[in-house]
Parts: structure tokens; sequence; C-alpha cells
């Protein structure tokens, strides 16, 4: 009787409990294609109440479309360069965006006029962020800096210096107290957004390769980063501890996003593969090729639309089946997020 | 007497107004000098002069971090600001202060080439499009730097050296490269650029010191053949 509920029951019993535990949190998409740009897409940005997101591309323009209709509204034209990414300000009134071009520049969303432009990095511009109260703007370049600069003045106001090698990407936390930047020399640096701190607070180490991407989650508890071996980490902040490493691709990784419940983040590689995850747990919660190599992914509060930037050109949305978000939550929006 | 302390005391808080005023006029500039070639930093004078070229201030960069500080700016204004050194390439640039009070100074870094037969000064934006030898769109702007380097230092000569962007039959890729750097120089000597100061190394064969990359490449890093301007006379 022993054996029988050693060798049958116990089995039975945690088959029937991780059947139900990858039931109740797998989820399942539906993918479009929604429009095309000219050249490989970017960079991808969802606004803060989940109606719009922009995509930047190698063919120098940005475009941005309509949420959940995935409707192309707009194209923007203005940099000399590749817009290697894009943030939309926390009123989502303006869209920064980061080229090639050595240049930062800010435009208006519902015109898609140009209002200025930020030069003084002397390399191609990487990673650009709103601050939340959208009073500053940060930018990483491959000259190994991130800069500051100020929205009203429209002038470079700081240069944070610590960075060994090219500055992939930075955030801010929405809490609106550090910058996250992340670098080829394998660290990410933490800083003090007062303006009169300099050195980094704290040095990230654990990536065994070059850092290509980092984020906030909303409560600015935790920094997901990752690399150019596919690798994902989670941070807890802001202690820095490194929570969970999950290898969560084979390729490169230039992307990741996070939802607004703080545990659930999306990845996507060059290794054609969009991916939800559990932070918590690492637990891979969706897996999808959609048959091109990805540079930008985004997702809205629920993570009920991901939207994905391919090197294609194509620019896809997955839609979450309305039988798994049945009887779910409605999201709150994401409510000032970047 | 209170007439006269009343005086006096509007005296003062005028007087103190005036220079509170004054003061937050004054601006700073820093930064830090980088060697473009190596990026690392650069002991260099960097002079700060006014729209009637007077020199207002400077700074000479300290060698182990490139970091400069010129005070006594005035808000608002516009400067030129000239780096000097006798290993480097003269250089220029504008910078414009913006009016605040908030910052008591702002930040400018800048970059130098070295100044050396032999220097190999790499175009870290490429003006060319992958597979493509016509200037691409904005190229201009790329190239202003090289054209500046040219035309404040006379007596410079250079060799442009452009090379594939992958490997390919030698005889095609030469004629390509070929093609880019004869873009280059069409554009230098288009805007006041000496001919007899530019000659051209069109390589057929792909970069051995910066050759194209075996695996997939992250964002900002797509390869396009490499182009140099090497130092041939100072």
């Amino acid at each position: 009787m022993r054996n029988v509920f050693k060798y049958v029951a116990i089995p039975i019993a945690s088959y029937m409990m991780m059947s139900f535990s990858t039931i109740a949190q797998q989820r399942s998409y539906d993918i479009k294609t929604i429009g095309k740009h000219e050249d490989e897409v970017l960079g991808v940005f969802v606004n803060g109440d989940n109606t719009r997101f922009a995509t930047s591309s190698l063919d120098e323009s940005i475009k941005i479309w309509s949420i959940p209709e995935g409707k192309e509204l707009m194209t923007i034209k203005g940099h000399l360069g590749h817009v290697n990414n894009i943030s939309f300000s926390g009123d989502d009134k303006q869209i920064a965006s980061a080229s090639t071009d050595r240049t930062v520049r800010v435009w208006d969303v519902a015109t898609g006029t140009q209002q200025y432009v930020l030069t003084g990095h002397t390399a191609e511009v990487i990673g650009v962020y709103f601050s939340p109260k959208n009073d500053y703007i940060a930018s990483t370049s491959f000259d190994r800096t991130v800069k500051l600069w100020d929205t009203k003045l429209r002038t470079e106001v700081k240069t944070l210096r610590g960075h060994t090698d090219k500055t992939n990407d930075v955030a801010y936390s929405y809490d609106g107290q550090y910058l996250a930047s992340c670098s080829d020399d394998k660290t990410i640096k933490i800083w003090s957004t007062d303006m009169n701190s300099k050195e980094a607070l704290l040095t990230l180490t654990g990536h065994d390769t070059q850092v290509l991407t980092v984020l906030y989650s909303f409560d600015s508890k935790r920094l997901a980063s990752a690399d150019e071996k596919g690798v994902v980490k989670i941070w807890e902040m802001p202690s820095g501890t490194l929570l969970r490493t999950i290898n969560a691709h084979n390729e490169i990784v230039q992307s990741v996003s996070w939802a607004e419940d703080n545990r659930t983040i999306v990845t996507a590689s060059l290794d054609k593969f969009v991916k939800l995850w559990n932070s918590d747990t690492g637990e891979n919660l969706m897996s999808m090729d959609v048959g091109s190599d990805i540079w930008g992914v985004d997702l809205t509060s629920s993570a009920d639309h991901i939207m994905v930037g391919c090197a294609d050109g194509t620019v896809k949305m997955l839609v979450e089946k309305k039988e798994a978000v049945k009887g779910k939550e409605k999201s709150k929006g994401k409510g000032g997020k970047k | 007497m209170k007439h006269l302390s009343l005086i006096m005391f509007f005296g003062f808080c005028m007087l103190f107004g005036i220079n509170a005023a004054q003061a937050q006029q004054i601006m700073s500039v820093t930064g830090a000098v980088i060697d473009q070639t190596t990026r690392n930093p650069v002991s260099i004078i960097v002079s700060f002069y006014d729209k009637n070229n007077k020199k207002i201030g400077s700074s000479k960069s300290n060698s182990a971090t490139g970091f400069y500080l010129v005070t006594g700016l005035k808000q608002g204004e516009t400067y030129k600001v000239q780096l000097e050194s006798p290993d480097y390439f003269k250089d220029e640039y504008e910078v414009t202060l913006p009016v605040s009070k908030k910052y008591a100074d702002v930040s400018r870094d800048f970059t130098v080439k070295p100044l050396a037969k032999g220097s190999k000064i790499l175009l870290e934006v490429p003006p060319f499009e992958l597979k493509k030898s016509k200037l691409r769109v904005g190229a201009e702007d790329y190239l202003a730097d090289v054209k500046k380097m040219m035309i404040l230092n006379p007596g410079v000569s250079v060799e442009i050296q452009t090379y594939p962007d992958a490997e390919g039959d030698p005889a095609v890729n030469e004629a390509f490269t070929m093609e880019r750097a004869q873009a280059i120089k069409k554009y230098l000597i288009d805007n006041g650029v000496r001919e007899q100061k530019i000659v051209l190394k069109a390589s057929g064969q792909t970069d051995s010191v910066n050759p194209p990359p075996k695996y997939k490449t992250a964002k900002g890093k797509r390869y396009i053949g490499p182009i140099y301007i090497v130092v041939t006379k100072v």
C-alpha cells in the first residue's frame, strides 16, 4: 500500500498540480502582421494609456499605430540616420528618438512635427528615455556616456561617466529616483537622478557578455536586463541583488518589457521568438516563433497585446485569445508608465 | 538719520540684487575632451571666444580624465570653442548656453583627432548605406567633421581608405569601394578642400583589422565596410 502511494498516488497528484499550474499560468495569443517599415524595425514603445504605440526603424522613420486596432496612424521623418530607439513622454504628448545621426529628437505626437534636436553625443545614440515627470530625457551612446537633457531648456545639462565601453540602453525608475544604464562593458550602472550626484550608486555585474537593455518594473522594485547571449536577469532594486537568471533565448535579446503586475515580462530576440515569463519563478508563460528576427517588443499593461518589431520590416501584434482573457480583471492602464 | 538708514538699506538691497542677477547670468561649461580614435581622455587647451572673437575663458583638460571647466560665460550667448594642442588637429565647435536660474553649469564633450603621420581615423558613422556607394541623405553631417579638419589644418594631406561590406570578387569589391572613396573625395572638394590634399585607396578585400562579423550583431552595430581617413602629411 505504501508503494502504491509512493509510485502511483504521488506522481498522479504531482502531475495534476503541474498541469493545473501550467493551464492556469500559460497564455496564448493570435498573431497578425499590422504593417511594415521599409527596413528593419528597431524600437517598439507602448504609450502610457495603452492606446498607441510607436516603432522606429533602419529606414530612418518613426511610425505611430493604434491599439487595439493596429492601424498605422502616422509616419514621422527627420532623422538623418537609423532610429535606434524611442520613448513616449509620461503625458504621451511627445516622443523622443535616438539615432545613428548622433542626435536625440523630440516630436509632437499629435502632429508628427519635430519640436527640437538635442546634439552633444559624439557617437551614435542608441538608448533614450523620458523621465517620469518629463523634465529630463536620458540617452546613451556608443561614446560610452549617459547624457541628461533638460526638456524645457532643450540642452545637455549633465553627463554620467563610468562605463568603459559603448553604452546601449537607459531607463528611469518610475519613482524618478534612479537611472539604469547598460553597456558593452558587461555591467549595469545605477545612477541617482539627483543632479549633484556624479558617480554611479551601484555597478551590477553578472552578465558575461554585452548588456543590451534594461528596464525597471512599474513599482521600481525590480530591474530586468538582457544580453547578447539571450540571458535575462532580474534584479531587486534598489539593493541590486540578483534575484533570477533566465536563459531565455538562443540569440541576442535587445528588448524586454514589464507588465503592470510587476511580475510578467516579455522578451524578444534575434532567435525569432517572443516569450512571456513569470519573473518570480522563471516560468515560461508563452513562447511564439514570429518567423523573423525581433529587435523590439513592448506590451500593454495587462499583457493582452504584445507588439513586436521585426528585422524583415514588419510590425506584428499578438492579441491574447479571448477564452484566455475571459474572466480576467480589466486592466487599469499603465497610469503614467514611461 | 532714519532716512539715511533707509537709503543705506535700499542701496544695499539694490546692490545685492544686481550682484545676484549678475551672478545668475554667469555660467560654466564642463565636460571631457576625448581622442576620437582611442576614446581615451586628452590634455588640451579648451578656449571659449565670444561673438567678437574675444577670448572669454580657457582651461587645460586633465590628461587622466579629459575633464575641463571654463567659467565666466554668459547665459544665452553663443561661443566658439577652440581646441589646440601640438599633438592634435586644431578643432572648433560652437556652444550656445541656455538662459536658466536652475543650473550653474552645463555639459559638453568634445572629440579631437591625433595629428601625426599615419594616424588612422575611422568614420564612426558610415556615410553610406549597406551595399550602396552613393552618399546617404545626411552624410554631409558626418563628413562635415572631416571637411572642418582639413580646412582648419591646411597643411595636412590624407588618404581615404575604403573597405567592402562583405567578402566577394576582389575586382568587383575594389570597383565598389573606389566609388565610395570618390564620393567622399567629391564632397570634400565641393566643400573647399584642395584636390591635391586627397589620395584614394580602395580595397577589394575586407578589413583585416575590423572584419565583417561572423555572428549577428546588436542594435547600432550593423557592419558596413570601414572607411578610414589616414593622415599622410602633417
